[in-house]
């Protein structure tokens, strides 16, 4: 709260604030608590190369004709592949993100930062939905290595379809202001709007940029673009998979 | 001479290799045309890197070199090509120092195709918008000896990038770890850095990554704001592709294949 002193009474059981100014809990605008995760990035590399290799390792070693041969409906086994690997990474993303937000704003604190206080639906926004987002994104590396058969190429198609966009959305003067939003508004990058905790006040005038923390899209509407976009990744995997001669 | 005609030839008849270095190229000045068309430069003014606006397909670019200079390598390894390899060229070193010949002198042409292309369309588009000598902005062009720099120190940074490839390529040998760990360390330390708000942290991680320090060369505004000048930049990645060649020589001339 700005201008604290002035304008501020207190009477009974009433407070009254009069005057001109923003009224918003303080932040210093950066989301500590994403911060913390900023190591997402690098589980997101791993699972996203696990994901590829899925799939690409049956084409390299000949297994695929073996997988296809014992279950001859190909859709079932990319659809089985996406369970299992969306499972696996799904778990391991919410035990890392449980262990690594309540530490990191632990030292956070010790260090005399400032954490703005967030609700237990945020907590499970942020760790669930970076649970998620990892999970999501290791499917789309299995639908992209469907595609291409090629490890090398469909792990950077994937890396640079998520990390890029996000890296040229938050290193500042690359671009300009609209083109970053844009770029975390459509490309699968969106999907890390699920790690935001801090919120706009449309009284605050401040610098609501994705450098800052702050996303075009709402959380989890960000992360429905990443879906939308393994989707359609997936769909098109399945449907190549099916036309395709092993 | 032989163990580089050798290389030549597996990277001339590989399928892939034409279309990657295409598509290096033609994505490398479709960003660069994207990023210099969103810029607006209006009367008062505007802060931005002219060379650096129209070079910025370069981010996009150095993934597909990657994939490259990777492929050489691990391609290789996953069809059992790399046994018949060595045993053609029994001089292991001699086998990565001709990959790394080939690899470079392929990455040096398509990078100096794609930069210069860049450069001419982020001239021309740059101009209609708005940074123009009425805002205190020459119109882009190789005759600049800054740009001229961010120009060439640009392809020299592609051609690093392929041999760093190569070197984690050749220590790592499957191709998807690889190109992991080549664009993890790229992309991550500029992304790590972000979210740093510690100066000195902050200043020591740009110094630090391949990416952010390499792309140092590309500055040709405020240059007294960057940590290191622009070819000790170029410098750091040289440092990084150097420590990845070496890595992957020792690692390949002491294992078995």
């Amino acid at each position: 709260m700005d201008q604290l002193a002035q304008g501020y009474r207190q009477a009974g059981g009433t407070f009254t604030v009069s005057g001109s100014g923003d009224i918003a809990p303080a932040t210093d605008n950066t989301d500590s608590v994403k911060q913390t995760l900023a190591g997402t990035f690098a589980g997101l590399i791993a699972v996203v190369v696990i994901g590829v290799m899925f799939i690409t390792v049956e084409y390299r070693r000949g297994m695929i004709r073996t997988t296809l041969a014992a279950s001859p409906r190909r859709g079932r086994v990319l659809a089985a592949k996406a369970v299992v690997l969306a499972a696996v990474t799904f778990v391991t993303g919410l035990v890392a993100a449980a262990v690594t937000v309540p530490l990191g704003e632990r030292l956070l604190h010790e260090n005399g930062n400032p954490i703005p206080p967030i609700s237990a639906l945020t907590w499970l926004q942020v760790v669930a939905g970076t649970a998620a987002l990892l999970a999501v994104a290791a499917v789309l590396g299995l639908a992209v290595g469907t595609l291409l058969r090629r490890s090398a190429g469909a792990v950077a198609a994937v890396i640079v379809g998520i990390v890029l966009p996000y890296l040229l959305a938050v290193v500042p003067g690359v671009l300009p202001a609209s083109a970053e939003l844009w770029l975390v508004r459509v490309t699968p990058a969106a999907g890390f709007a699920v790690q935001q905790t801090i919120q706009q006040y449309p009284q605050v005038t401040a610098d609501y940029t994705p450098r800052n923390g702050f996303f075009p899209l709402a959380p989890w509407a960000g992360f429905a673009v990443l879906c939308a976009w393994t989707a359609l990744a997936l769909a098109l995997a399945v449907f190549v998979l099916r036309r395709r001669d092993v | 001479m032989t163990a580089v005609h050798a290389e030549w030839t597996k990277l001339r008849t590989l399928p892939g290799t034409g279309w990657l270095l295409l598509a290096a190229a033609a994505l490398t000045a479709a960003v660069g045309v994207i990023a210099a068309n969103s810029v607006s430069c209006p009367a008062g003014g505007c802060q931005l890197d002219p060379a650096k606006v129209s070079l910025t397909g370069i981010d996009l670019g150095q993934a597909i070199v990657a994939i490259v200079a990777v492929t050489v390598i691990s391609g290789e390894y996953s069809t059992g090509m790399m046994r018949l390899t060595l045993a053609a060229t029994p001089r292991r070193w001699l086998v990565l120092a001709a990959k790394a010949a080939v690899v470079s002198a392929a990455t040096l042409v398509t990078g100096a195709v794609a930069v210069l292309a860049s450069v001419q369309a982020g001239g021309l588009l740059l101009a209609r918008h708005g940074v123009t000598a009425a805002h205190g902005y020459q119109v882009l062009s190789l005759g600049q000896g800054p740009v001229l720099r961010a120009a060439a120190g640009s392809v020299l940074y592609l051609a690093l990038i392929a041999l760093f490839s190569l070197g984690v390529a050749a220590a790592v040998r499957d191709s998807a770890v690889a190109i992991g760990v080549v664009l993890a360390l790229l992309y991550l330390f500029p992304i790590i850095s972000s979210a740093v708000s510690s100066p000195s942290w902050h200043r020591h991680l740009e110094q630090l990554s391949p990416m952010t320090a390499g792309l140092y060369i590309q500055a040709t505004t405020n240059l007294r704001s960057l940590p290191l000048t622009p070819w000790q930049g170029l410098g750091v990645l040289a440092a990084w592709a150097a420590g990845a060649m070496l890595a992957g020589a020792l690692l390949l001339r002491f294992r078995d294949a």
